[in-house]
């Protein structure tokens, strides 16, 4: 190509113009973006060009690992980075977009530090996303400026408590909210939720409850929530990927006290594609299913993950009950456990007829922690009985299965000309 | 640009081929699926109805020459075929990127035009691939950046973080002067005098005149290097005699060596204007030749430039007009003794302070701002 050739040429031509000055500032606030924050800094230092390039970049990001501070986590060891924050904030010019502060020491972020300054700042900045993370579990007041931050579109905020202020009229555009080892003693979250019209991810990692928590929303479309809870009610209709994992820890709170309300969760979705009920969700919920008590069938339910006895007859009914609402599911995964109930129900899984078509689309089941008990084996029989599509059926039996349940196993009539039996 | 929109396109569009024409003139033929990949071009074919043929060509925006845009093309090409894994398709861009910095700036700045943004993304990361970990000198050497701060400008953002840059300028003056000290120990010169003390502090005073702008430290070793010449004095008793022809060789000296070397601005110079102001033989016989208002006059100002050195650092960044004074202040021996007395206190303060934090902070100073 001639035109190779003289491209070539031109370029040589220009070989020593300054070109990445002459970006577009978007490009550049990009660029800046990508390094950290302490490298953009070093950019001053570049050329006229770039003197104040950096005061007006639209990401900040701040790690308190990226600063030499030794292993003591003493108050004046932070200084430097408490200052180094100031800076950049006193001489940034423009909005400031995203504000992730990564602070090893909690104090940084207690009552009357540095935190409250910056938030306020932030919040008259126009920030749209917020993330401030630190290593200790120690609870820290979220600043109440924080509520007034109306642009915010993503909050990550880890160990903090909070408050609604009294005034506060929600975050109109927020669409993610992510709480990571928060600790509740009041309904602030689900007030929190309720005053947020277009959130649609709320993540509670490491939940630790004391309160009566209840989330009603019609926008959320992602829901994930783990932890330790007192009590638990969710009404999220548009959900369409939820993932519940409810631990009981009896030391917080008395184990007969804990109650989520699964069947009020369950009947309220309609858009539900796959969800996840593992630790103790099942289990205090399962009381609350009774068969033909789900009002509506789940069409677009593809994959359920749980973690079940299903030897526990209220289990394996509510088990079924969900498998009965949704027509089109794909994947099953099972994560087994034995809770420790007397009183096995041998033959439940025996006894569901087979003519009701309980896994006509199911593509995978994957049972994990597989014992080889006689309810293990019902369930497994009917679904390999009773799955005309089934192509892999994964059993992961942790060397606990004996010659004859295996001979057992490998003996069941599957339904499936394609089906295939995996044991890990 | 997402597949159902390509879907709904294609079918009315009718189209395998489209027209684009580079801001130099030069027109290619593009497959449409693979021109459709940027979203200007896809718009100006829905909305406008051009690239249809040669004569309606799309007229590209002016940041995309035709090298950047035949690498585009074969990142569309790649990209929109469906069914690529992640693992290809990272592997694609890596191999992507690997161009030279100049294309690739280009090619950045194309995409951009293009609102190509994942080739955007893609290229603003490459770029500060390159930035990072890289000394400003390697940074302006990749990107023919112009070095165009001065020394002054370097130092003066980083300014505004903390003590830090004065900390680290007050120790490169320590080490300068600890250095000084012990030479003039080993000469043993028996010709420091009173009025050297003083002509000391003046010849400091000039350097910093001079430009290096990192106050506390050049007062700070200034009173530092007060306190050692008392040792010294102590050592070795002044000579009456010889007083008046030192008196006159340091006031006068000082213009010539400050006419010299006004162009550096960094501390460092100091110790070698010393040496040659020390030399009590040079120009000894030079008179100023001011007449007493004139003197009036500058004692003013001087007295006025003193308390702008103890003041705060912005306000002493009207180098402009400290450079004016300082010539004057060669000129005249009074002043001396005016700045050495009012900031003595003060000076010895910073001392104390200043030099109890010097070596944390200095050792951390080089990880906590840039290669400064």
């Amino acid at each position: 190509m001639d035109r190779g050739g003289s491209q070539k040429k031109r370029h040589k031509a220009v070989a020593n113009v300054d070109i990445i000055s002459n970006l577009p500032d978007v490009i550049k606030d990009k660029i800046l973006c990508c390094l950290p924050i302490k490298e953009v800094l070093g950019t001053c230092l570049l050329s006229r060009k770039w003197r104040y390039t950096w005061a007006s970049m639209t990401e900040l990001t701040f790690r308190e690992d990226d600063f030499d501070l030794g292993s003591s986590i003493e108050e004046g060891e932070t200084k430097k980075f408490v200052n180094f924050i100031n800076m950049v904030l006193s001489l940034h010019n423009g909005p400031i977009l995203k504000f992730e502060l990564n602070a090893r020491r909690v104090h940084l972020l207690s009552a009357g530090g540095h935190i409250h300054r910056w938030m306020l700042m932030l919040s008259r900045n126009g920030v749209k996303e917020i993330q401030i993370r630190t290593k200790i579990w120690r609870n820290h007041k979220i600043p109440s400026s924080f509520f007034s931050c109306e642009e915010l579109e993503y909050a990550c905020l880890q160990g903090c408590i909070f408050q609604l202020p009294p005034l506060f009229t929600g975050f109109k555009r927020i669409h993610t909210l992510h709480f990571i080892d928060f600790c509740a003693t009041e309904n602030n979250i689900g007030e929190l939720v309720a005053s947020s019209p277009n959130l649609e991810k709320l993540i509670l990692s490491r939940l630790l409850s004391f309160a009566d928590i209840s989330i009603h929303s019609t926008k959320l479309k992602i829901l994930r929530v783990d932890g330790m809870f007192k009590h638990l009610s969710l009404v999220t209709p548009h959900v369409s990927s939820a993932v519940i994992n409810l631990q009981v820890n009896t030391g917080y709170v008395p184990r007969a006290g804990c109650n989520f309300n699964l069947s009020q969760f369950i009947g309220s979705l309609l858009d539900i594609e796959n969800i996840s009920l593992l630790g103790h969700a099942f289990e205090c919920a399962a009381h609350g299913i009774l068969p033909g008590k789900l009002p509506r069938l789940l069409n677009r339910l593809t994959e359920i993950t749980l973690e079940i006895d299903l030897g526990n007859m209220k289990e394996a009914n509510a088990a079924h009950c969900l498998f009965q609402v949704a027509p089109n599911l794909r994947r099953v995964e099972l994560q087994l456990i034995y809770r420790g109930y007397a009183a096995p129900t041998s033959n439940f899984w025996d006894s569901i007829d087979h003519q009701a078509g309980l896994f006509n689309n199911l593509d995978t089941v994957i049972l994990s922690n597989f014992a080889g008990s006689c309810a293990e084996s019902g369930f497994l029989k009917l679904l390999l009985e009773d799955a005309p599509v089934l192509r892999i059926a994964q059993i992961k039996d942790n060397n606990k299965l004996d010659k004859e349940s295996l001979k057992r196993l490998l003996k069941m009539r599957r339904a499936s000309k394609d089906a295939e039996v995996i044991l890990l | 640009m997402s597949e159902s929109e390509l879907a709904v396109i294609k079918p009315e569009a009718l189209k395998t081929y489209i027209w684009l024409q580079c801001f130099d003139g030069s027109i290619q033929q593009v497959e449409d699926e693979v021109a459709m990949f940027c979203p200007m071009i896809c718009r100006e074919i829905v909305k406008n109805g051009t690239g249809s043929s040669k004569n309606h060509a799309i007229s590209l925006p002016e940041r995309v020459n035709p090298a950047s845009l035949s690498l585009i093309l074969d990142y569309c090409r790649f990209h929109q075929v469906p069914g690529r894994s992640n693992k290809e398709r990272k592997s694609f861009d890596e191999k992507f990127v690997r161009i030279d910095t100049e294309r690739l700036c280009e090619l950045t700045s194309a995409a951009d035009s293009l609102q190509l943004k994942p080739l955007v993304d893609l290229t603003s990361r490459a770029l500060a691939r390159i930035i990072e970990g890289k000394t400003p000198e390697e940074i302006r050497d990749i990107f023919h950046l112009p070095d165009d701060l001065t020394e002054e400008e370097k130092l003066e953002p980083l300014k505004n973080i903390n003590d830090d840059p004065r900390i680290r300028l007050l120790n490169r003056l320590y080490a300068k002067k600890r250095k000084e000290l012990q030479e003039r120990q080993k000469l043993k010169d028996v010709q420091v005098q009173e009025e050297q003390k003083d002509e000391r502090s003046l010849d400091e005073l000039l350097c910093f005149i001079n430009g290096d702008g990192g106050s506390g430290g050049g007062k700070a070793a200034k009173s530092k290097k007060k306190n050692k010449r008392r040792k010294d004095q102590a050592k070795n008793p002044p000579k009456a005699d010889s007083e008046p022809v030192n008196k006159e060789g340091a006031v006068c000296v000082v213009p010539r060596k400050v006419d010299n070397c006004n162009i550096s601005r960094l501390p460092c110079q100091s110790p070698d204007i010393q040496d040659d102001v020390e030399d009590p033989f040079e120009d000894a016989d030079l008179d100023d030749g001011l007449d007493p208002a004139m003197k009036e006059e500058l004692d003013r100002e001087v007295e006025d430039f003193a308390r702008r050195l103890n003041s705060v650092w912005p306000e002493r960044m009207h180098l402009e007009q400290d450079r004016r004074i300082e010539s004057h202040i060669g000129g005249n021996g009074s002043l001396q003794r005016f700045t050495g007395s009012e900031d003595g206190k003060q000076r010895r303060f910073v001392d104390v302070e200043l030099g109890r934090e010097l070596k944390t902070k200095l050792a951390t100073w080089h990880l906590s701002v840039g290669n400064a």
